[in-house]
């Protein structure tokens, strides 16, 4: 299974991670959170972050979520970029986490897995009222 | 196919602790699993889909199998529902 790590700043990178590992405790040692303190250095945390993606990655690459597309975390993620070697999604959100966990078994490529979770991110989203009187709606 | 009623018991419903362990009880079989409300029916191996259920407790539900053992599968997601996914309440 691809490596996934969770990047940001503050401390929610580790907040989702647990969050998602509380649900699920599925999600296992391949997949790790780094959080960025506010005022690191571009430098320390460029280090940071190689040294995780090292650790994490078995040959298959590594995906990294960050947490907003243009923050410091992605950017600094950015020269990391490697096709088929590392790949970044923005944005994540804890339904990206727990469906990581539930497809943690299948045997997907790195693209594979980041189209998979882009999907399962976009769609958790939702504006509950409209999506009840929908439903309400098809069953009356 | 198999087909099977159940009702959720436990008392948060089809939650997402929940909806995880069915998830994972699903993927170890290679039949299609799909649990219904009766209005919709949803694959229970995709946990996003199983959450937009919206299942709370007392809601009577039909897990269905399609495959090689679907008879294994359908018995296992019952056991999980009867068991309250482990949560004794």
């Amino acid at each position: 299974m691809i490596p996934v790590l969770v990047l940001t700043h503050g401390d929610l990178a580790v907040a989702l991670l647990d969050a998602a590992r509380t649900i699920d405790p599925h999600l296992d040692k391949e997949t790790g959170a780094l959080a960025l303190p506010w005022d690191v250095d571009s430098d320390d945390a460029s280090n940071l972050l190689k040294q995780r993606l090292r650790e994490l990655d078995q040959g298959e690459g590594v995906l990294i979520l960050t947490d907003m597309f243009g923050g410091t975390a992605t950017n600094l993620a950015l020269p990391f970029l490697v096709p088929n070697q590392v790949e970044i999604v923005t944005g994540v959100n804890l339904p990206m986490l727990v469906k990581l966990a539930s497809i943690r078994d299948q045997d997907l490529s790195l693209s594979d897995v980041a189209d998979r979770l882009t999907a399962a991110g976009q769609k958790s989203i939702r504006v509950a009222g409209e999506f009840l009187r929908s439903r309400n709606a098809r069953a009356s | 196919m198999m087909q099977a009623q159940v009702e959720i018991t436990n008392r948060l419903g089809l939650h997402a602790r929940a909806a995880a362990k069915l998830v994972h009880t699903a993927n170890s079989y290679s039949a299609d699993i799909f649990i219904g409300t009766g209005e919709e029916e949803v694959n229970a191996k995709s946990i996003l889909g199983l959450l937009t259920l919206a299942a709370t407790k007392g809601t009577p539900l039909t897990v269905r199998a399609d495959g090689a053992d679907e008879k294994g599968a359908v018995e296992a997601v019952v056991a999980l529902f009867e068991d309250k996914f482990g949560e004794g309440e």
